[in-house]
């Protein structure tokens, strides 16, 4: 360690030297490294042969998102639900053409007033602990999830079931205490493979919402009462079995050999990874260790997309959302219509969601996946002369040349953190609305001081609102949203706080109307009223763009499911050792 | 002597409870809905009420600190299986109860034990980083001053306590596991030996900007006590200089050292966040990030509760290791 | 200032850096929107799109390239700059106000007990048991909590959120000067002339703690801009679109795939800021008090 001035002359050009030797190579492999430009991703692994299906091997998930609960009566969210498709058999459920067919039970029979439904449930169905599925189990799990004191977040979706207030909501008696009836009279075993369901009125949502997992079949051991921990252990009879279930890490599934579907599931087990973000995910998928990819960051997406070897192995989903800005209608300045329609108009969505890819413009409510949706339906349309005609009719016009005029006050728009809109929509609809004279300030906060923010009355003006589909139904769309049943002073999912006569009668007859023609024109009206009315700003669907490794088969997807995988099978040979050596591929030195 | 390590004892364990009582009635300010959050966007509201009930959320707030209060420390039941002990954690004869989390249903004791064995591992890899870093660079930059060494350890450490640590950390993130997949992205792994390779990154992060502090409290003592007539004497005895260095300079430096050693490891545990949350590292930094944005409460206070216990506790270790170490030293502190 | 003090500062070739470095730093951030005429809100969908809606990289009517929502870089860094200096700037202030008052009054009552002697209360025990207390707390997790609290995040917020949970170790610091100054001669003879308490804090205390203030001020700017981009970068701090520099680096980390230059231009910019205010302060300290640091 002696000071460079000390050395001998020869020492000190060897320094030198050997600073040079490194230091220029460092900079410039940091300069080639930091170098911009995207990489190009990898290939696909192996190759798409046809053939039989074959058995066996395991399919390597990932998720950005974690697995909080795996209790079908309470679980509600994105992640879990896919893996609770696995889990639990529902009693009925949607074929690939979007069709309701009995999926647990055998038979379906619907009486022609719509009030009474009978199930023949299959014989010799196991549950994953090897007890053999009856109606009584059927009965008893449907109990379980309406009990009054499960945390279920959705029970009024079977509030047609005779009996339904007396068992969930209680009675009060004389001394003004609340009665529970202990059972569900609207449920009737009649025999060891035999259960009917009567309804106290026709409604055309209740075989759509059983198709969920709230009511599915649950093993025994979880008894007639929630248990919060019961979770941990779920069981169900599905395809099939939780195996392991690290909390945060992984969820390990494997084969029930009791599935009532012969032959199937084909694959061994399922290996779910939690808590992974889009670009591990991408990483690992190049390397072989994930064999399905779907959470993709905007610049993966536009570079799988583009690239032809990966045309064949990946497919839209069908969106099941619409998301958009909800005009409070109670509160100024929105209640003034001719402002709502100049809102509306003076947005041009196509630049707004210019920047992320797995979005698409919205013309109307109903996403493209769910029943009632019109591809040729003529929605909200950009137009900015048409928008500053809105404003002059409402008493604020603006001249844009000079900036003067329009809407006096400073609107703000509510948006949950951390989120495409908050990040990359809004600040592009501010710009826009800007142009005719209204002004927006953007709010960001939380998603749940979002949700406790816009859903009280007079609270906020205008912010995001989207919902996302439950069960393939126009019904769920709408009632929820717009009708102003579903307003209240807290608490409300009417956003809008959107009260329109027309409207609300249409939803009631369509909610009992099962001719389905009646019911699409019906619901054809409700869109157009939307549309005229402005109570909301449509906006987009987010959809997502999934691909699978070629040795992955028969993954497909469809307007009901998510990330089924059920019917997969993996061509083992084709997989190879599946791993792949990246590094060769990425030294530095190597690279073009 | 008893006396004053019982008197440090007793502050150590009112600051416990000060902290816990300050952190419960912050954290009764966070304006947000848990029932909501748990039942989520589209439940109906009547059930979002029930949910509310069910959480105890409707009684007022010295209720619930006094139940709060009550259930943090109890003796444990003497029959097992008694209802209402859910979330508790046994210690012994005691219970340490931190109520359940709202978004993850788990005792909030159980996901905080969970994560922080991570942290821990964590905070201790970038206290090795820091330390021998910081050491060695503040030894050399006193044992040769005005050198270009002394310049440039100077220099870094000015570099060092200017970067934030994410810059740093993404920094290190892009080069070495996007550009060249050296290392992992981010996260823990699964196996041992993805482990290790994923504590790389971070300890790095945290390592090198803490580095900057330690080279800097090195170096300024050691000049100190090089300056001094001891060492002189030893030079002059024809020591060279790594051993002056070794065995008499640095023998002196250390007792401060070991200090700001101790309260960094705290304030490690607790101010880690920012590295975890941009590695995914799941610790408790992570979780205190997550459950802010949740509003998840319990969580929240559970965190808060923890780390500054964990900060308590090593200002009692240095504390005690102080007066232990060099009893004419009065202990820090503000007994004035 | 003391004439030798100011000496030592312009021999310090560190401290002349810094202060060019503030000074920079405060004119791009007073004069560069005016001069340049940048419009850091502005999407540009001709010039600032790329291929199917990625953003463009440096270039001729970009400089410093464009975000993911295609808005001007250099512009967004500019008056990320101004943002930065005002909280920086305006949390120091309220740190040193509060830290101070609490240090002075702490280190001044110090061993003066009120109330009745079982009792023994002292100002000083009180405002040091809080401020130890407080300083258990660890400082991100908790401005964080009080952060996300206040859901609406301004400029006056998070600046009141900075400043009120940044002043503990300051508070120390002035009190054990305090406790040194009040000790000296002249102030014990001006006490017992019959000066009063307030005279004797403003003439005598606060103008020997003056030189430590000014010292603390100046890093704990570089502290709290730190601080600030910390918040930023965890989404806790101004909300979007306002620029800031901290944002713009976890717009830059999200997006490092398709715009890795987007994280070079709020890393310099926040590097370069702290490391003016951290060498002015440092060169400030070595002026006023060379006895403080090795020469």
């Amino acid at each position: 360690m002696k000071s460079l001035s000390r050395m001998p002359p020869v020492a000190r050009r060897a320094v030198v030297a050997a600073c040079r030797i490194f230091v220029f190579p460092s900079v410039g492999f940091g300069v080639t490294v930091l170098s911009a430009g995207c990489e190009g991703i990898q290939g696909p692994i192996g190759e798409r042969r046809d053939g039989p299906p074959e058995r066996g091997g395991t399919l390597h998930l990932a998720n950005y998102g974690d697995v909080r609960t795996l209790e079908p009566a309470v679980a509600f969210d994105a992640v879990s639900i896919p893996v609770l498709q696995l889990v639990f058999t529902p009693l009925v459920d949607y074929d690939r053409e979007g069709r309701i067919v009995p999926l647990l039970a055998e038979r379906l029979d619907v009486s022609s007033d719509g009030l009474r439904h009978t199930f023949q449930l299959r014989e010799g169905a196991l549950f994953h602990d090897g007890q053999e599925l009856t109606a009584d189990d059927v009965k008893r799990s449907i109990e379980r999830a309406l009990d009054p004191d499960t945390p279920c977040p959705a029970p009024s979706f079977y509030a047609s079931i005779a009996g339904y207030a007396a068992f969930h909501d209680g009675v009060k008696d004389a001394a003004g205490r609340l009665a529970f009836a202990p059972h569900l009279v609207g449920v009737v075993v009649e025999g060891r493979y035999a259960l009917r369901i009567d309804l106290s009125e026709p409604d055309a949502t209740f075989l759509p919402a059983l198709t969920l997992y709230f009511l599915a079949p649950v093993c025994r051991s979880a008894g007639s009462k929630y248990a919060r921990d019961w979770s941990n252990h779920a069981c169900g009879s599905g395809p099939f079995r939780i195996e392991d279930w690290s909390a945060s890490r992984e969820i390990t599934l494997r084969r029930h050999d009791g599935y009532f579907e012969p032959g199937l599931p084909y694959l061994d087990a399922i290996r779910w990874s939690l808590l992974v973000p889009p670009l591990s995910q991408r990483f690992k998928f190049e390397k072989g260790e994930l064999d399905h990819l779907r959470q993709l960051g905007a610049q993966d997406l536009r570079a799988y997309r583009s690239d032809p070897r990966w045309k064949p192995f990946g497919q839209w989903e069908p969106p099941k959302l619409v998301e958009g800005v909800f005009l409070n209608t109670q509160m100024k300045p929105f209640d003034n219509v001719e402002l709502r329609r100049a809102f509306v108009a003076a947005i041009d969505w196509k630049r707004v969601i210019a920047s992320r890819p797995d979005a698409m413009v919205a013309t109307q409510m109903l996403p493209p996946a769910v029943p009632g949706h019109d591809p040729g339906f003529s929605g909200q349309k950009h137009d900015i002369p048409k928008a500053l005609e809105h404003m002059r009719k409402a008493g604020h016009a603006f001249d844009p040349a000079t900036g003067a005029g329009g809407y006096p006050e400073t609107v703000t728009f509510v948006t949950p953190t951390d989120t495409a809109i908050a990040e990359n929509f809004a600040p592009i609809l501010q710009q826009q609305l800007a142009r005719v004279g209204i002004r927006m300030r953007i709010k960001q906060v939380s998603y749940t001081a979002y949700l406790a923010e816009t859903s009280k009355r007079n609270h906020s003006a205008l912010g995001y609102c989207g919902w996302s589909m439950d069960f393939p139904d126009p019904s769920d769309f709408f009632e929820p949203t717009l009708s102003s049943d579903a307003i209240q002073e807290e608490e409300t999912q009417n956003r809008a706080f959107f009260v329109n006569a027309e409207f609300d009668a249409l939803l009631k007859r369509a909610h009992r109307e099962l001719d389905p023609a009646a019911r699409s024109a019906m619901y054809r009206r409700c869109e157009e009223i939307v549309r005229d009315e402005a109570p909301w700003a449509l906006g987009f669907h987010q959809r997502w763009y999934e691909i699978v490794q070629p040795y992955v088969h028969n993954y497909a997807v469809d307007a009901k499911h998510t990330e089924d995988m059920r019917a997969v099978w993996i061509d083992a040979a084709a997989r190879g050792d599946g791993k792949r050596d990246l590094l060769a591929a990425i030294r530095p030195w190597g690279r073009r | 002597m008893v006396a004053k390590v019982a008197r440090r004892l007793t502050w150590a364990i009112v600051s416990i409870w000060a902290v816990v009582t300050l952190a419960f009635f912050l954290n009764h300010g966070l304006p947000a809905d848990p029932a909501r959050a748990i039942a989520g966007p589209q439940a109906r509201p009547a059930d979002v009420a029930r949910i509310r009930t069910q959480l105890g959320l409707d009684r007022s707030v010295w209720v619930q600190y006094r139940l709060f209060a009550a259930r943090l420390v109890h003796r444990a039941p003497s029959e097992t299986g008694v209802k209402g002990h859910a979330s508790c954690e046994p210690l012994g004869p005691l219970h340490l109860d931190l109520g359940t989390s709202y978004q993850r249903r788990r005792p909030v004791i159980r996901v905080i034990a969970d994560r922080f064995p991570r942290t821990f591992y964590l905070a201790l890899s970038a206290l090795v980083v820091q330390v021998a870093l910081g050491v060695a660079a503040g030894v050399v930059a006193a044992a040769r001053r005005h050198s270009i060494w002394d310049r440039g350890a100077v220099t870094m450490a000015l570099l060092g306590i200017s970067t934030p640590t994410f810059l740093l950390g993404i920094l290190l993130q892009y080069v070495f596991a996007y550009r060249l997949r050296w290392l992992p992205l981010d996260g823990y792994g699964v196996t041992a030996s993805d482990h290790v390779a994923s504590i790389v990154l971070p300890a790095l992060t945290l390592g090198i900007v803490g580095a900057a502090y330690y080279t800097k409290l090195v170096r300024s003592d050691m000049i100190d006590v090089l300056r001094q007539d001891f060492v002189r004497t030893a030079r002059a005895k024809g020591v060279g200089p790594i051993g002056v260095v070794v065995r008499h300079a640095l023998r002196n430096a250390l007792l401060p050292l070991v200090t700001v050693i101790g309260l960094d490891f705290g304030v490690l545990i607790g101010g880690a966040v920012v590295t975890e949350k941009l590695f995914r590292w799941p610790g408790v930094g992570q979780l205190s990030v997550d459950a802010v944005f949740d509003r998840d409460a319990p969580v929240v206070l559970g965190v808060v509760i923890v780390t500054s216990s964990a900060i308590v506790l090593a200002n009692l270790l240095v504390d005690l290791s102080y007066a232990l170490l060099d009893p004419r030293t009065k202990a820090a502190g503000t007994d004035g | 200032m003391d004439p030798r003090a100011l000496r030592r500062f312009r021999s310090n070739r560190g401290a002349l850096v810094g202060t060019g470095i503030v000074l920079l730093l405060v004119l791009v951030a007073a004069l560069a929107p005016a001069v340049l005429g940048l419009d850091p809100m502005t999407s540009d969908f001709d010039a600032g799109q790329g291929a199917e809606g990625a953003p463009v990289g440096p270039s001729a009517a970009h400089w410093l390239g464009t975000d993911t929502v295609y808005r001007d870089q250099l512009a967004r860094l500019v008056y990320g700059a101004r943002l930065s200096l005002v909280i920086g700037v305006a949390a120091s202030a309220l740190s040193l106000l509060i830290g101070t008052a609490a240090g002075v009054l702490a280190g001044y009552w110090q061993g003066r007990t009120i109330g009745p002697a079982a009792l023994r209360l002292s100002l000083d025990g009180i405002i040091m048991r809080f401020v130890d207390i407080g300083l258990c707390f660890p400082f991100l997790i908790l401005v964080m909590a009080i952060g996300a609290a206040l859901d609406e995040t301004t400029v006056w917020t998070v600046l009141i959120v900075l400043g009120s949970t940044s002043w503990l170790g300051t508070a120390r610091i002035v009190r054990s000067q305090t406790m040194r100054v009040r000790d000296l001669d002249y102030v014990t003879a001006s006490r017992a002339l019959g000066e009063g308490t307030a005279m004797v804090l403003v003439r005598h205390v606060l103008p020997s703690v003056a030189g430590t203030l000014i010292v603390l001020g100046t890093i704990s700017v570089a502290q709290l801009i730190l601080a600030e981009s910390a918040l930023s970068y965890l989404n806790l701090g101004l909300a979007p679109p306002t620029p800031s520099w901290g944002h713009m680096l976890l717009e830059g980390q999200r997006d490092y795939a398709s715009a890795p230059w987007l994280l070079a231009a709020p890393g310099g910019a926040i590097l370069l800021s702290v490391m003016g205010f951290n060498l002015l302060g440092e060169g400030l300290r070595d002026a006023f008090d060379p006895r403080e640091s090795p020469p």
